[in-house]
């Protein structure tokens, strides 16, 4: 009689059980709408390497991350950039929110990688000019035209970047000329002691095409950092900058910069936009920012802008 | 209840008999201050780092703790036949579980105190002082390791111990991996697998609902809604893995 009472006294327990699983399951959609909310969800994800997966497997994500930049400043310390990639990108699908590995990321592609790509192929151009300053003159009449072509692309390998500004419209002007010549080169017909110019020519093609692409690539790697993070300032201003400064494409400049600014920001993120500002040709909005800036640390810089802005109408050099 | 509190008591104090408490608690305290190391990274990432370690590892040793501990507390007094006498004192099963239950919250607590007061006293010799967002942090993995512990408990009152260990870590792990379960699941067109999934995960422990603390590291605020809810739900969960522990425990022959 005990014993029956018992085992019906134990399925309560196990009915109870069963039916407080009704209002888990409701807390639990409840908890996932507060996740969304708060962005407070993990994205699905694929790892490299057996024990960051199996890290990622128990939810140490975090931890996950760290040990890839670890092997990151390895790399970097080793000066193996190409090698960072995979990680960057790793560590950004793990820890979307880590602002520090998007920004390092597209600085590491439209900076590093974008000025690596010229240093590997450093002995070819000094060997190419040192052949074209000892050319015979009737050769160099000869090839006339792919001396020329070289000097451009020669130009362009030494000041992409810095006096020669990479502006979108201007890229696709960039690349439609590579491709202009690289045409030329294909169907150019030249003597087998001649041939090293064209093989260079066609190197340089090539450096100038993956400058420009690490270039756009640290830009889209950026963008894809703001859109998971789009309510701080960081990587609007790092794009804004990326623009600015590496591609001096000033209309794009203004326009991440102007986003950043409408976030929690320090102030040198104000002094690059009334930079951004001036270069793009909007004086009076360069003007309205630095008097923005008269309150700040950067009061003497904006009163010397102020003024030479009025009476020179330039100021960034 | 004062039976319940001496059972839970005397697991408390058995517990600290035990050496390989210990050694997990040194084995923690070790990696957390390994973390300090980190000093040839820049402040902000060397803070980050030590954090997502000091986490990890108060987590990750707790969650040993929480097994082994649970482990033995049950499946001990029957293999070494004491439950006889236990049970044959005016103790019964459900006091002997529920005390079981409470002396492991008290293991864990201790463990976890000790462990996290390393990791804080770290942060304040960083000259970063803990935050609310910590506090919450930490909270949540404890409430995740009583939920750990107690499954462990209620899966040893019907099947072995190392079918217990391989069923528990297993579990640790789907639990982590429910939210990317779920969204396999959303992509489904099929309704009977949408449906099957569904109660999958509402049945899985979703211990990734406890794991903010990769969020709290990069700064993303987590809303006290979000932390009582998720008490709440690891109250809840607790309370019905205790009576299926009880239901088991109660059919089981000693």
């Amino acid at each position: 009689m005990r014993k029956n009472k018992i085992n019906s006294k134990n399925w309560v327990f196990l009915f109870t059980a069963i039916l407080l699983y009704i209002p888990l399951g409701f807390l639990q959609v409840s908890i996932d709408y507060n996740k969304k909310l708060e962005n407070l969800e993990s994205g699905l994800l694929l790892m490299p390497g057996q024990v960051a997966g199996s890290l990622v497997l128990s939810g140490f994500k975090g931890l996950a991350a760290d040990l890839l930049w670890l092997n990151i400043e390895n790399y970097w310390h080793e000066g193996q950039h190409y090698k960072m990639l995979p990680l960057l990108e790793s560590i950004a699908w793990l820890q979307p929110q880590y602002v520090t590995v998007w920004s390092v990321g597209g600085w590491h592609m439209s900076y590093n990688i974008f000025a690596q790509v010229k240093i590997n192929k450093e002995n070819l151009i000094e060997e190419y000019k040192e052949k074209v300053k000892n050319l015979p003159e009737k050769d160099k009449k000869d090839l006339h035209n792919i001396i020329k072509i070289g000097e451009k692309l020669n130009f362009l390998i030494e000041n992409l970047g810095l006096k020669e500004g990479m502006e979108e419209d201007r890229i696709t002007k960039l690349l439609t000329e590579l491709g202009n010549y690289q045409y030329f080169l294909d169907n150019y017909k030249v003597n087998e002691e001649n041939k090293f110019f064209i093989d260079a020519l066609k190197e340089f093609i090539g450096i100038v095409d993956e400058m420009l692409y690490w270039y756009n690539q640290g830009i889209e790697f950026l963008k894809k950092g703001v859109a998971y993070n789009p309510e701080k300032y960081d990587l609007y201003f790092e794009l804004g900058w990326t623009y600015y400064h590496k591609g001096k494409d000033y209309k794009n400049a203004v326009r991440y910069l102007e986003k950043a600014i409408k976030f929690p920001h320090p102030d040198y993120v104000d002094d690059v936009l009334a930079h951004a500002y001036e270069k793009n040709g909007q004086i009076d909005l360069a003007m309205k920012q630095w008097e923005k800036l008269l309150n700040t640390g950067f009061k003497s810089i904006a009163e010397r802008a102020i003024q030479e802005l009025e009476t020179k109408g330039k100021f960034t050099p | 209840m004062r039976k319940v509190w001496v059972i839970a008591v005397n697991t408390f104090k058995e517990s600290l008999r035990k050496k390989t408490l210990y050694i997990l608690v040194v084995f923690a305290l070790i990696v957390i201050g390994t973390s300090k190391f980190f000093s040839f990274l820049t402040a902000e990432e060397e803070l980050k780092m030590i954090k997502d370690v000091s986490f990890s590892t108060i987590e990750f040793f707790g969650a040993l703790i929480a097994i082994f501990g649970a482990l033995g507390a049950l499946s001990g007094e029957i293999e070494k036949r004491t439950i006889y006498t236990l049970l044959t004192k005016p103790v019964t099963r459900r006091n002997l579980f529920i005390g079981k239950f409470l002396g492991m919250c008290l293991i864990i607590l201790v463990n976890f105190i000790l462990i996290s007061l390393f990791f804080i006293g770290l942060l304040v010799f960083k000259k970063s002082p803990p935050d609310v967002e910590t506090f919450k942090t930490l909270l949540l993995i404890y409430f995740e390791l009583v939920l750990i512990s107690t499954i462990t408990l209620s899966v040893a009152t019907f099947a072995s111990d190392a079918f217990n260990i391989i069923f528990s870590f297993f579990l640790y792990i789907i639990g982590h991996l429910t939210s990317y379960g779920r969204q396999l699941v959303d992509r489904t067109e099929s309704v009977i697998l949408k449906g099957l999934g569904q109660m999958l995960y509402t049945i899985v422990p979703n211990y990734e609902n406890f794991a903010i603390r990769d969020k709290v590291v990069l700064g993303v605020p987590v809303s006290w809604s979000y932390v009582l809810k998720t008490l709440t739900y690891g109250i809840l969960y607790t309370f019905i893995v205790i009576l299926i522990g009880l239901y088991f425990f109660q059919k089981r022959e000693v």
